[in-house]
């Protein structure tokens, strides 16, 4: 099996040893197959235990190892060495306050962003148990089964310059999981939802980059659920103004 | 858990639109807006000197054939076709509904259709011209 030497550059940070970060580089037998995050565990197991960094499945679904891998947002433990050369850089997410090396706080979206865009299926009539579940065609599934396959691995945050410099922006993935509720048949929410994606922290903070679909591991294409909430959220706005007294 | 005023966040670089192409192309696109604004500034002054007389329209056509100008209207093309071909072809698609009439409507047929469309309507403006 081919094994090269690689070297890695970690970003690191701890708080109780000053405010600044600074590189620590590593020399790591890569073979083939490997990933970065298959590095970065071999430095963790054999060089330094003292660096820090989440993960947690290995298999591209808990969406814990999103790290910068050579200035891209990127899900380490998808993210093939094979594809850069004998050196990297790893660092922390963008856009996220750093806790300690490769390790960033998301309580800004876990705590604000997310529940804001009430991401549960929304009924003002609810039928009664007894009667079974809402059924639904896979016609009826298919125009948001792609934003419902979100694994909250951030990168999408990490790579939107609009998140990085105004902090306050809804941000791609909450608003492509309010569309995967806005779009599924079974919810009633869609209106309630839209009035506040028209606000001063929802859709039209998007300048649509579109560097959220591209770092994007699992295909949720947030930067196409933002321009498609658009036109229905200013809908919602203009509704409010002419008929306020209408139900939101 | 509180972890403020101990952490700290990665800067963000006054060019950090250098970093990545897609960025860069963003910030381009972005500034095609303000030559396409100095392009109809220009032509609503042309328009004035039009209404001035024989003589001023003269004067402004002989200025618009110095190097310099003719320079500056081929970056003024440049800046429309770098936003009409990147917003029709990488942007439109992506934005415009999925579904139609409860049919999903392939992205490169939304992108084909609005380059037809382009060339269809920049093809009459040419030949209204070229008739009169």
């Amino acid at each position: 099996m081919a094994q090269r030497q690689l070297t890695v550059n970690v970003e690191r940070y701890h708080p109780q040893q000053g405010a600044a970060a600074y590189v620590d580089s590593y020399q790591v037998p890569a073979r083939d197959g490997m990933m970065v995050l298959d590095a970065l565990n071999y430095i963790r197991d054999d060089l330094d235990p003292t660096l820090a960094f989440r993960w947690s499945c290995r298999m591209g679904i808990c969406g814990s190892c999103g790290m910068t891998v050579d200035d891209r947002p990127r899900l380490t433990c998808q993210d093939n060495l094979a594809r850069y050369g004998n050196e990297i850089t790893v660092a922390p997410l963008d856009g996220f306050p750093v806790i300690r090396d490769l390790v960033v706080d998301i309580d800004d979206f876990m705590q604000n962003k997310l529940p804001s865009v009430k991401p549960w299926l929304i009924r003002k009539d609810t039928k009664p148990l007894a009667e079974g579940e809402y059924l639904q065609t896979p016609q009826q599934m298919d125009p948001y089964a792609h934003h419902s396959a979100c694994i909250n691995c951030m990168l999408c945050y990490a790579a939107c310059p609009v998140y990085n410099l105004e902090p306050h922006f809804t941000g791609p993935a909450a608003i492509a999981l309010a569309q995967r509720y806005n779009l599924d048949s079974r919810d009633q929410g869609a209106a309630e939802r839209y009035s506040i994606l028209a606000g001063p922290e929802g859709v039209w903070d998007c300048t649509f980059i579109g560097e959220c679909s591209v770092a994007c591991p699992k295909e949720v294409f947030p930067a196409e659920a933002i321009q498609r909430a658009k036109p229905q959220s200013a809908q919602s706005w203009a509704k409010s103004i002419l008929m306020p007294w209408s139900s939101r | 858990m509180s972890t403020a005023g101990r952490t700290y966040k990665r800067p963000m670089t006054r060019t950090w639109w250098l970093r990545n192409p897609r960025y860069t192309l963003f910030m381009l696109r972005e500034l095609t807006a303000v030559l396409i604004l100095a392009f109809v500034v220009l032509y609503l002054v042309q328009l004035a000197r039009l209404g001035s007389g024989q003589a001023s329209y003269d004067g402004f056509l002989q200025l618009m054939e110095s190097p310099l100008w003719i320079a500056l209207h081929l970056i003024f093309l440049l800046a429309a076709l770098l936003h009409s071909v990147t917003w029709v072809i990488m942007l439109v698609p992506r934005a415009m509904p999925e579904y139609v009439l409860g049919m999903r409507v392939p992205q490169v047929a939304i992108a084909a259709g609005g380059l037809a469309a382009w060339i269809a309507v920049s093809a009459i403006i040419v030949i209204a011209f070229s008739v009169s």
